[in-house]
């Protein structure tokens, strides 16, 4: 196992666990991430995603299994070897150095014969200030920056030192949406151009499944799916995943066998119409309407009293005339159930 | 119309108040140290005993600031920044000369280490008495001080928290750089607001100093010892002569506190 986890240049996480005295931050986790790619670490808080980017990056220890980063083992390296990037929270800039020291940083305390030349680190810290936009900001201080200047400079201090692997934790998390929306399309934009392999912790599945080109959705110290944003939102492994993604619908069906078992839909997976179109369709009654936007959402309760979320695009909404307590007709489009293990979709 | 007479009460008790507890006895003390004349106030403070006293303070403090801001620093660096078993001990330790009289802290060194314990007894026969001498002066001056310190920093590095230091360790500084290019200047006007109060602490220490100096004159008096002496003596104009002094000393003090205040205010501000 030692030899296969030398050989891979990426980062491989193997088995590691982590407790905080009798709570597990990390269950025998592994993963394993390719060079260059964009992942995102997804899931509520207390699932332990901080813990596994911290664990990578080497700020935290871990009890067992072994983390490998460009295919040394991170025990055998210090935290100078392992070469990373990362990106606090809560931005941690050097608060009495300017824009330009905190992003120098990383050069002018390089070992002497590492250390490039003044003229060199200008030249790079500019180059710097160009890629996030703020060359005019140079020489302020980190506390006369907004949130969003701030978190960028904080982006561009981490790159400086030209990371293998750029490490985000919550980056956006403290940020207007505008702003959020903003940064995220100008990170994949980064990670277009640069391929830097990146991980990406969030709490937001909507920003996982925007940004990132694998995403890693964790609960309670484990890993409960790894995948494309696809694949995680379509094809996803358990209710945990299913409910995390976004909003469903449960309800109990009756089986064959006479046990009943739950039922997910997606609200978004329901058709709607003011007609029966067939006589298997669920029949109920509108008891709210909520209209945000292009999406309009409708709340019915159908005649065995389940109250079923149902998303429609705002335009059909208008067309088909639906008002508070208007009969409707539902059609589930894809149907969600789990046996004990692993994915059973029926449509 | 009530909260304004409310306010101007209020104004009006805390500056008599103040005028009475401060303002008079600071005039009182510099009226009574020039009242036989500024020649009688020049010859008080060039005796030998006085030039001694002062010296003697000067050295003490000299002494207690330097060790005070490197051991306020560990304690307050690893209470802060580090988790440990036993860490809540180790802050009530470290209160614990603010809640004890300074006679008491005298005592406890003499009991400790005082000329009658196998300890001083051993250290007097090599020819370097502890108690009654300078360095029992300084040992008790450091325990009486050392609270002040830690007690800026801790507060100080825990609002401000380690993320800055991983950052820095991340970007690959080494532990050295980190300290002085991250921690250092984020606490550096913590530690010079430190340095004042403890320093006007250490020269106006009299309690636990009393009880280890062994008031020889002109050896191990310190200039609040020396002010007593003198009190004593019945030779009020020397004695308000070596108080003015101590005033002088704890105006400037504050004058530096203030300052210190103006300027960091200044630079967060920035």
């Amino acid at each position: 196992m030692m030899e296969q986890v030398i050989s891979n240049s990426g980062i491989i996480v193997e088995r590691v666990s982590k407790n905080y005295g009798s709570f597990d931050a990390l269950k025998e986790v592994s993963l394993t991430i390719e060079p260059g790619e964009l992942v995102a670490l997804l899931g509520p808080s207390g699932s332990g995603k901080t813990t596994l980017l911290r664990v990578i990056a080497g700020l935290d220890s871990f009890d067992s299994g072994l983390v490998s980063l460009n295919g040394e083992l991170i025990s055998h390296q210090s935290l100078r070897e392992r070469n990373i990037g990362f990106v606090f929270q809560h931005y941690a800039l050097f608060r009495h150095m300017t824009v330009f020291e905190n992003i120098a940083f990383g050069l002018r305390v390089k070992p002497r014969k590492e250390r490039p030349q003044e003229s060199e680190i200008k030249k790079t810290v500019h180059k710097l200030l160009e890629l996030i936009q703020l060359e005019w900001l140079a020489d302020r201080y980190p506390s006369q920056l907004s949130g969003g200047q701030r978190q960028r400079v904080a982006l561009a201090r981490a790159l400086a030192v030209q990371p293998k692997v750029l490490l985000l934790d919550e980056p956006f998390g403290a940020l207007d949406a505008n702003v959020r929306q903003e940064l995220r399309v100008w990170l994949r934009e980064f990670h277009r151009q640069s391929k830097v392999t990146t991980i990406l912790v969030t709490h937001d599945q909507e920003e996982a499944l925007e940004v990132a080109n694998k995403v890693v959705i964790m609960n309670k110290g484990k890993i409960e799916q790894i995948g494309s944003p696809e694949d995680v939102y379509h094809h996803p492994k358990n209710p945990f995943v299913l409910h995390f993604l976004g909003k469903v619908n449960l309800f109990h069906s009756r089986m064959e066998d006479g046990n009943t078992s739950p039922v997910y839909i997606r609200p978004d997976q329901i058709e709607i119409k003011i007609e029966a179109p067939n006589s298997e369709a669920i029949k109920g009654s509108v008891i709210d309407i909520q209209s945000i936007g292009v999406k309009t959402k409708v709340k019915v309760q159908t005649e065995s009293n389940t109250v079923l979320d149902v998303d429609m695009p705002y335009e059909e909404f208008l067309a088909m005339k639906i008002t508070h307590q208007s009969t409707v007709f539902l059609t589930p489009k894809k149907v969600f159930h789990f046996k004990e293990k692993g994915p059973d979709y029926s449509i | 119309m009530r909260a304004t007479i409310t306010k101007w009460a209020l104004v009006i008790l805390a500056v008599v108040l103040f005028s009475l507890l401060i303002v008079v006895p600071v005039i009182a003390i510099f009226s009574n140290a020039f009242k036989e004349g500024f020649d009688v106030f020049r010859a008080a403070l060039t005796m030998p005993d006085m030039i001694s006293a002062i010296q003697l303070t000067l050295l003490t403090l000299a002494i207690t600031l330097p060790i005070n801001m490197i051991f306020g620093l560990c304690a307050s660096w690893a209470i802060a920044k580090c988790d440990f078993y036993g860490k809540p001990l180790l802050l009530t330790l470290i209160d614990l000369p603010l809640s004890v009289s300074p006679v008491i802290s005298g005592m406890v060194f003499v009991f400790l280490i005082g000329p009658r314990t196998p300890l001083g007894a051993w250290f007097s026969d090599k020819g370097f008495p502890i108690i009654f001498s300078v360095p029992g002066i300084v040992i008790v001056t450091l325990f009486v001080t050392f609270p002040i310190m830690a007690r800026e920093l801790i507060p100080l590095m825990q609002a401000q928290g380690s993320e800055e230091e991983e950052a820095a360790l991340i970007l690959g500084a080494s532990g050295w750089q980190t300290f002085w290019k991250v921690t250092l200047p984020n606490i550096k006007w913590g530690l010079i607001y430190g340095m004042i109060l403890a320093g006007g602490r250490a020269i106006g220490e009299f309690g636990a100093v009393s009880v280890v100096s062994g008031h020889i004159r002109g050896k191990t008096n310190t200039l609040p010892l020396e002010v007593e002496v003198l009190y004593n003596d019945y030779n009020t104009s020397a004695a308000f002569a070596a108080a003015s002094v101590l005033a002088c000393i704890s105006l400037l003090c504050l004058l530096l506190k203030k300052w210190v205040e103006y300027v960091s205010k200044k630079e967060a501000q920035s």
